[in-house]
C-alpha cells in the first residue's frame, strides 16, 4: 500500500469518526429533558461531564468532547457537559436575564420583541438538558398598543368636499359618503357614522351617510262582505258592506248583487239591493286599491217567495234527567206550508242533527243543566228557515237528594251522638271529681255520682314514745294545800 | 278545730290550705303505691290515679290526727320523778304542785297505713310512718291527787317527718307552740294508767 493511499486512508477513517461524535452528540441533546437532575440520564451526562474537557468550540456554544474513539460497531463515543435549562416563561425580561446569568453554563442571548413584555417562550425550551455555553433567546409578549383616541366632530353639515381636510385635521380619516337605506332617519337625512362625540381610535375611518327609505314589504289586505241580512223575502231590501283590512285610503269598490249585470267602480264600501225574485243569490264585491291592486270577496243571500218564522218549544221547561222531552216546531204563518220541508234538529253543540219530516223530535238528557236546541226547516227550493233557540232546565230527581239529606242526617246525627258519647266518655275519664266523704272516696260528675265504691281507712298503730333529758327532768317543785 | 284539741296536725300545719304540703308525686316513687295504681287500673278503667293519689293525700292528714296528750303524757310518765306525784302517801290528794321541768326530748314515731278497698276488694296496705321530735321549754305542771290538771306554763316545738315506705312525703319543722289552754284535761290525766287504759294502750286505739 503506497503511502498515499494510506493517507486517503486515515483522512476518511477521521471524518467517519467526526461525523460519528457529532451524531452521538445531537442525539444527547435531544434526548428530552430534566424533569428531575436525577434522572438517569442527567445523572449519567452529569459523571461523564465531570471528566471532559473541551475540544471543540462552535458560535456561542461550547462543545466539550473528552473522546472521540472509534467503537467496535464502528461509532465514536461523545461525552459532553450540559445544563439543566431552568423555565423562564412568565418572567419579565429582567427577571429572565437574571435567572438566565443565575444559571451556571447559560448565557443571555437575545429577546425579540426588544420592547415586549413578559416571557411567553424561549430556546431552549425548558427542562431540557444542553451543552454548558448555550445561549437562551426569549420570546417575549408583544407590547399592548398604545391608544391614541379621538374625538368625532359633526360631518354632516359639511360639504362633500372638505369633509375630508376636516377629518384628517381631526386625526380621523374620512370612510366615504354613501346612501342608506334605514328607518332610524327619516329619508334624506345625512348622518354619520360613527356619530359625532363618539370617542375612536386615530384614523378611524368616518363615513358619512344619506337616509333612503327601505323597501317596503308588500301588505297583505284582506276583503270581507257582510250583508244585513242572509235570508229575505222578495223586495226586502238588504244591505252589503265591504270590509278591507287594512283600511285603505282611494281604495274603490264595485258590488255585483248576483241578480243582473254588476255595478261600476265607486269609493263607497257599501251598498243596497231588492231582490225581486226567490232564489239563492250570491254577491260579491271587487275592490281595487290604489296601488292596482283588486281583491274580490263573496256571500250569499236567500229570498224567500214565501217565509216562515220557525218557533221551537219544548213540552217542558224544566225536567228530570233522562225525561223524554217532546221539541215542537211551529211554522208561522201556518199556511201556506213549505213543500216537503225537512226539520233539522239540533241540540246542545252536537254538530250532527236530528233530520226529521216531522215538526217535532223526542231528546232526554242526561246530565242536569241547561240544554238547548234548535230546528232549521229546509224545503224542496233550499230555502231554510232556523227557529229561535229554545232552552230546557235539566235537574236531578229529587229522591236521590231526600235520600241522601236523610243520610247525610243520620250520619251527621250519629256523628253528633258519636261526640256527645265521647265528651260524656271524655267527662267520666277526665272531669270527674274526687271527694272525700267520711271514709269514702265518692266520685262525682256532673250528672251525679257516679261511683261510690271505694274506701280508704287509716289505721293507726301504737305511739312508740321515747325521752330524753339531759339532767333531772324537775327542776322546781311548788306545793300548796 | 279548737285549741284545747291540739294535736300533731296542728303542729305539722295540715289544715287546708296552710302548712306542710303533701308531696303527692312522691306516692308514684313508692312501691305499694305503684301496685295499687296497677290493680285498680285492672279493677276500673275509670278510676283516675290523681284522684286516688288525692284521696290519699287527704288521708294522710288524717295520719297526723294524734292528740298531742297522746304523746306528751305517756312521755312524762316514763320519768320516775314525776311518777313519784301519783304516790298519795307522798302528796295527798289535797296538795297541789306546780312541777317546773327542765327541757327535754319526746321522741315519737307512729306506723299507721292506708288500707284501700274497692267495692270490698281490699288492696294491699300503704305502710306509713310518722316521726316527731318534740322540745318541750318551761313546762309547768299543775299535778294533785295523782293527776296532771293543767300545763301552766311551757311551750313546744320540733320537727316532723312522714314517709310511705321510704319516700318522704312530708317534712317540716314546725315552731313554737304555747301549751298553756292547748289541752282540755277535763278531771285531769291520771298518772297511773288505769286497766283501761293499759287495754287502750295495748290495742293501739
Amino acid at each position: 500500500m503506497s503511502p498515499v493511499t494510506n493517507a486517503l486512508r486515515l483522512l476518511k477513517v477521521a471524518t467517519f469518526a467526526s461525523v460519528c461524535v457529532l451524531f452521538a452528540a445531537g442525539r444527547s441533546f435531544a434526548q428530552s429533558g430534566c424533569p428531575e437532575t436525577s434522572s438517569p440520564s442527567a445523572a449519567r451526562l452529569a459523571a461523564e461531564a465531570r471528566v471532559a474537557r473541551p475540544q471543540v468550540a462552535r458560535g456561542g456554544n461550547t462543545l466539550y468532547m473528552m473522546q472521540a474513539r472509534k467503537k467496535p460497531s464502528g461509532l465514536a463515543k461523545a461525552e459532553v457537559q450540559v445544563v439543566c435549562v431552568p423555565d423562564f416563561t412568565g418572567m419579565t425580561l429582567d427577571q429572565a436575564k437574571a435567572a438566565i446569568e443565575k444559571t451556571k453554563g447559560l448565557h443571555f442571548d437575545n429577546a425579540l420583541p426588544a420592547d415586549g413584555g413578559t416571557v411567553m417562550d424561549q430556546n431552549p425550551k425548558p427542562f431540557h438538558y444542553f451543552p454548558i455555553g448555550t445561549g437562551v433567546t426569549l420570546q417575549l409578549q408583544p407590547p399592548e398598543p398604545v391608544s391614541h383616541l379621538r374625538q368625532v366632530p359633526d360631518i354632516t353639515h359639511l360639504d362633500e368636499s372638505k369633509v375630508e381636510g376636516f377629518l384628517k385635521h381631526a386625526g380621523l380619516a374620512y370612510g366615504g359618503s354613501s346612501n342608506t337605506e334605514t328607518n332610524d332617519y327619516p329619508v334624506g337625512t345625512i348622518f354619520q357614522d360613527p356619530p359625532e362625540r363618539q370617542w375612536v381610535e386615530e384614523n378611524t375611518p368616518v363615513f358619512r351617510h344619506q337616509a333612503a327609505a327601505p323597501p317596503q314589504q308588500s301588505t297583505k289586505y284582506q276583503l270581507s262582505l257582510r250583508a244585513s241580512a242572509t235570508e229575505l223575502s222578495i223586495n226586502e231590501r238588504v244591505s252589503f258592506e265591504a270590509l278591507l283590512t287594512p283600511p285603505v285610503a282611494g281604495a274603490g269598490y264595485a258590488f255585483d248583487f248576483g241578480d243582473g249585470p254588476g255595478g261600476d267602480l265607486d269609493g263607497s264600501k257599501t251598498a243596497a239591493n231588492q231582490y225581486t225574485r226567490d232564489g239563492t243569490f250570491t254577491i260579491t264585491v271587487t275592490a281595487v286599491l290604489p296601488s292596482g291592486e283588486s281583491l274580490q270577496a263573496q256571500t250569499t243571500v236567500q229570498v224567500h217567495a214565501n217565509s216562515w218564522t220557525i218557533v221551537l218549544q219544548p213540552n217542558l221547561r224544566r225536567a228530570k234527567t233522562n225525561t223524554p222531552i217532546l221539541f215542537e216546531a211551529t211554522l208561522l204563518p201556518s199556511s201556506p206550508a213549505p213543500e216537503q220541508a225537512r226539520y233539522w234538529f239540533y241540540f246542545d253543540n252536537d254538530e250532527k242533527p236530528v233530520i226529521s219530516n216531522l215538526p217535532s223530535a223526542r231528546r232526554s238528557f242526561s246530565d242536569a243543566r241547561t240544554h238547548w236546541a234548535s230546528v232549521v226547516v229546509k224545503d224542496t227550493d233550499g230555502h231554510s228557515f232556523r227557529s229561535n233557540v229554545a232552552a230546557v232546565v235539566i235537574v236531578r230527581p229529587l229522591w236521590p237528594s231526600v235520600v241522601g239529606a236523610f243520610a247525610a242526617i243520620a250520619i251527621l246525627a250519629l256523628g253528633v251522638l258519636t261526640i256527645a258519647q265521647k265528651i260524656a266518655t271524655g267527662r267520666l275519664k277526665y272531669d270527674w271529681v274526687a271527694d272525700v266523704r267520711g271514709t269514702q272516696l265518692v266520685t262525682t260528675v256532673p250528672g251525679g255520682v257516679v261511683d261510690a265504691g271505694f274506701e280508704f281507712r287509716v289505721v293507726h298503730s301504737p305511739l312508740d314514745v321515747s325521752t330524753h333529758c339531759a339532767g333531772r327532768i324537775i327542776k322546781r317543785v311548788e306545793r300548796s294545800v | 278545730m279548737s285549741k284545747t284539741e291540739l294535736n300533731m296536725k296542728d303542729l305539722f300545719g295540715m289544715e287546708r290550705g296552710k302548712g306542710a304540703v303533701v308531696e303527692r308525686e312522691k306516692f308514684d316513687n313508692a312501691k305499694s303505691a305503684t301496685e295499687l295504681k296497677d290493680k285498680l287500673a285492672k279493677k276500673s278503667k275509670l278510676i283516675r290515679w290523681d284522684a286516688v293519689k288525692d284521696v290519699m293525700a287527704e288521708k294522710t292528714v288524717e295520719m297526723f290526727d294524734i292528740p298531742l296528750v297522746k304523746v306528751l303524757f305517756p312521755a312524762w310518765k316514763k320519768y320516775r320523778e314525776i311518777m313519784e306525784f301519783a304516790d298519795p302517801e307522798k302528796h295527798p290528794p289535797r296538795e297541789t304542785s306546780l312541777i317546773s321541768l327542765a327541757e327535754h326530748t319526746v321522741k315519737t314515731d307512729h306506723h299507721p297505713y292506708l288500707q284501700v278497698s274497692y267495692r270490698g276488694f281490699q288492696f294491699p296496705k300503704l305502710d306509713f310512718t310518722l316521726s316527731a321530735e318534740l322540745t318541750l321549754q318551761g313546762i309547768v305542771l299543775r299535778i294533785q291527787d295523782g293527776k296532771i290538771k293543767e300545763i301552766k306554763e311551757g311551750t313546744v316545738k320540733g320537727k316532723g317527718s312522714l314517709l310511705l315506705e321510704k319516700e318522704l312525703v312530708i317534712e317540716r319543722p314546725f315552731g313554737s307552740y304555747d301549751l298553756p289552754g292547748s289541752f282540755d284535761l277535763g278531771d285531769g290525766i291520771p298518772l297511773q294508767d288505769s286497766d283501761a287504759e293499759h287495754a287502750s294502750a295495748r290495742s293501739g286505739r
